[in-house]
């Protein structure tokens, strides 16, 4: 393995570095001193940005792992396959770091185990935890093969392969299970939740959402990759993938105003409150703005209209998630929750180690390319390709 | 067989002397210092309202069906034969998923703590399974929290309220509360004024997400069929093409021969 | 308040990136960062894992043509020659024909730059590639091609040959004596435009084939 060029400080490095160093120092201190000294966490607020952020936002945005796996695997769409392993590497990195913001967020991590051997079946948390251990497995051995042929162990990559198929529809159970469950967390809380964001369909609306960001992800990495390494963005495969956000979006937009008609919740849109103005920032920021945006051909076929509308299309998820754990249900002005200067280090933190994990990753394993052996694979889609080119 | 039991709190009856607090600190082992909520060394508290006039005690209300039992991962919490909702320490992690779920929002953190612990009203198990009444009902010289089984409390709640229509209102606070509770409140001000969450679900709060996770292994199972079947009938196109493509493949080779 | 917060700071990292990457356009368009051999007709090949190229035109021929706005791309599977005229950019009313850089068969067209002319013009050495052609005399051709650091001292000297080319025009001239390469198809003659082509894209009466 050649790390030439590792130590080599560019503008991106330097900031990534200080995230992460700042990120660690603030998690010794929250070990050190406890959540109490260290979050402005309270028993009002028991809930703060490392769920709200680092747990719903991270698995919301591994959803690209699911959906190209199962585009390319279940569907035999084999067009799709260049993007699918940088997008399994992202959910598998996204896993990783949902289980590092957990352990920093938990009361008593050393006792986390005790989710393995006491089972309360009938707590969406359980579902929670038993989704992230075996989902980050199945991703861990998705992605396995990356390691393996680069290291020639040539029988554990035959064992892998041969059991793709299932591992992968194994993942799209426990990845829709997963999103799905993180909303139903919240199936629990009517009361204190504004009725903006509660609904008894909150999975389902979870499970729309991060299809269309786990697909916004695919596209926003392709272009930072391609910026990075120098590689030449798949526009077209990105373009159709912006016409399956097309119709996600305005899915869940259907969806979200119906259910807000139908709990007779579409009065409290335009009120001036607090919670209204998040709202009307979520959807039309993040919803309607890229909706009509990647509807045009125009946008759809260049780069930066492409990558801006994705970055929408994130943005608004983002909004979804934090204002369903943590605005709706603050009160204006006797609760509110502003994370604290080391909750906002550890998550910083987290985000550029993830950043920096995929670009080793990407760097020195073959992410991009396809393994020599499987170029016959790749080759089938050319015929759909020819066919679909030769319009003359 | 311990009949499931419960408090009955007359808010019409207190005096605000603040008893109960002092004696669910000194039952508890709990710091005798002022407080200003619930907290993890303050099980119970007494809130005035109306200029120091009317005090509402607030505490755990043990539910019936509680929501904590049923949100907790590990099953930390559990309700007891007595009507006791307790907390395990030994099996708690510390996702404070409890503390998010509770309808009252009553159970607290010991926030300053490296080994945090969840602390809430235990109902006093330890002195009910000894055939005591709970300290709190034990010191309040007025009568206005009296211990009791939960059906004869409900009874004579609504005894009271029949025998002075216009000193209560018509309403039993606990009675159907997320699905009934313990402890039970009276009063003459309507409770919305008086700090009580009035938007709680009168059905039994575990049922909400029950009514999902219970599809959970049905859905599992039908996408696992879905995604095979889905798979098979694609495979075969794939060979297809993949035969196709060989074929253009070699028309390319011969066409360059020629 | 922390939704604010994290939406805040995802949009200033995005800004900063923003910033950061319009102060580098300039190198990461350049044809050196990725192994490209230059055409001296001004089109580029590109080798491809699978042993394909492709095929597109370089950065100096877009912006001398202008926004292209149609295409005429070979048959499927018909023979390209190095040197000889293999595909037309149309620009407005003007078509130019250009030199292919290899010679092979065309195995693929680019369809989004078929749909999107004008991805060319935004992306010459990326995605608005023209061709993908399977090469029969690869290694040979490549010694005609210029690549790495004198391809881009070749691309300056066409620059300058351009601007010799029009030093008796001074309205297409820049005050420092570059040319005003915007739209310069639509502003000389049709006879230079003519002359233009020939010199530039090294097509004439021998190239042009069939």
């Amino acid at each position: 393995m050649k790390f030439e060029g590792i130590f080599k400080l560019t503008f991106w490095k330097a900031v990534a570095i200080v995230l992460m160093a700042t990120g660690f120092a603030a998690a010794i201190e929250r070990y050190a001193l406890g959540l109490g000294a260290t979050t402005n966490l309270k028993d009002t607020f028991p809930w703060g940005i490392w769920i709200g952020f680092d747990i719903l936002v991270g698995v919301g945005l591994a959803a690209g792992g699911f959906t190209i796996a199962a585009t390319v695997y279940i569907f035999g769409i084999e067009r799709f396959r260049p993007i699918l392993r940088p997008t399994i590497l992202t959910a598998f990195l996204g896993y990783l770091l949902v289980i590092a913001g957990l352990m920093a967020d938990l009361g008593r991590p050393w006792a986390i185990w005790h989710a393995i051997i006491m089972w309360n079946p009938h707590s969406v948390m359980f579902e929670v935890a038993w989704c992230v251990m075996l989902y980050t497995t199945v991703l861990a051995l998705e992605f396995s093969p990356v390691i393996l042929e680069h290291f020639k162990l040539q029988r554990t990559l035959r064992v892998i392969k041969a059991i793709t198929i299932p591992l992968v529809i194994l993942g799209v159970i426990l990845s829709t299970l997963h999103q799905s469950s993180l909303g139903s967390l919240f199936l629990i809380i009517p009361g204190r939740m504004h009725p903006l964001w509660y609904s008894n369909i909150i999975p389902f609306l979870f499970i729309i959402s991060c299809v269309a960001a786990g697909l916004a992800m695919t596209i926003i990495e392709s272009f930072l990759s391609s910026r990075a390494f120098g590689r030449e963005v798949e526009l077209p495969l990105l373009s159709e993938i912006s016409r399956v956000i097309v119709v996600v979006l305005a899915l869940y937009f259907t969806v979200r105003v119906q259910d807000l008609m139908s709990r007779d919740a579409l009065k409290y849109v335009f009120m001036p409150t607090y919670q209204s103005g998040m709202f009307l920032v979520e959807i039309i920021l993040g919803v309607l703005l890229p909706f009509c945006l990647l509807l045009s051909r125009k946008v759809r076929s260049s780069k930066t209209g492409l990558f801006y509308s994705a970055v929408l299309v994130l943005l608004g998820f983002v909004a979804h998630r934090m204002n369903t754990a943590i605005t709706s249900m603050e009160h204006w002005p006797d609760r509110l929750y502003v994370p604290s200067v080391q909750e906002l280090c550890v998550t910083l933190g987290l985000v550029a180690f993830g950043f920096t994990a995929f670009a080793f990753v990407a760097r020195y394993f073959n992410v991009f390319g396809e393994a020599p052996h499987e170029v016959d694979e790749i080759r089938e889609d050319q015929p759909a390709e020819l066919t679909h080119a030769s319009f003359e | 067989m311990l009949k499931s039991k419960g408090l009955l709190i007359d808010i019409t009856r207190c005096v605000g002397c603040h008893e109960c607090e002092r004696a669910c600190a000194e039952a508890n082992r709990l710091p005798q210092e002022p407080a200003t909520d619930l907290s993890a060394r303050r099980w119970t508290y007494l809130k005035s309202y109306n200029d120091e006039t009317v005090f509402v005690r607030r505490l755990c209300m043990h539910c019936n069906e509680p929501t904590c039992v049923s949100a907790c991962l590990v099953g930390a919490f559990t309700k007891t034969e007595t009507g006791a909702v307790l907390y395990d320490e030994s099996k708690c992690i510390g996702c404070r998923y409890c503390m998010q779920a509770c309808p009252f929002e009553v159970p607290r953190y010991e926030w300053g703590s490296l080994a945090p612990k969840i602390q809430k009203c235990r109902l006093c198990y330890e002195r009910i399974a000894g055939g005591g009444q709970t300290a709190c009902a034990e010191a309040c010289p007025a009568g206005a929290t009296v211990f009791g089984n939960r059906d004869d409390l409900i009874r004579e709640a609504r005894a009271r309220i029949d025998a002075n229509p216009g000193g209560y209102v018509d309403y039993i606070y606990g009675l159907s509360e997320a699905g009934g509770t313990s402890v039970l409140f009276l009063s003459a001000i309507p409770f919305e004024k008086l700090g009580f969450p009035m938007n709680i679900p009168k059905e039994p709060i575990p049922d909400l997400s029950w009514r999902v996770l219970s599809q959970v292994p049905k859905y599992a199972v039908a996408a696992g069929v879905l995604l095979f079947g889905i798979n098979w009938i694609t495979a075969r196109r794939t060979d297809v093409a993949r035969f196709e493509a060989e074929e253009r493949r070699r028309a390319i080779t011969e066409h360059r021969e020629r | 308040m922390s939704a604010i917060l994290a939406l805040a700071t995802i949009i200033v990292l995005m800004v900063v990136g923003l910033i950061r990457h319009s102060s580098h356009r300039a190198t990461i368009a350049s044809p050196v960062i990725v192994k490209r051999y230059i055409h001296p007709g001004h089109t580029w090949v590109r080798e491809t894992e699978d042993g394909d190229v492709l095929v597109g035109i370089d950065d100096f021929a877009q912006s001398l043509i202008g926004t292209i706005d149609g295409l005429v791309l070979p048959r499927l599977l018909r023979r390209v020659e190095q040197g000889k005229v293999a595909w037309k950019v149309r620009h407005g009313s003007r078509a130019v024909p250009m030199v292919c850089p290899v010679s092979g068969r065309v195995v693929e067209k680019n369809g989004m730059v078929m749909a999107h002319p004008a991805l060319v013009n935004s992306s010459p050495y990326g995605d608005g590639w023209l061709i993908r052609v399977r090469p029969s005399r690869l290694p040979a051709q490549l010694h005609n091609l210029i690549t790495g650091k004198s391809a881009q001292q070749w691309l300056d000297g066409a620059r300058a040959q351009l601007a010799r080319f029009f030093s008796g025009t001074p309205a297409l001239m820049y005050q420092d004596g570059g040319v005003i390469l915007t739209d310069l198809a639509d502003r000389c003659s049709a006879e230079e435009w003519e002359k233009l082509v020939s010199e530039f894209f090294l097509v004439d009466e021998n190239t042009k084939q069939d």
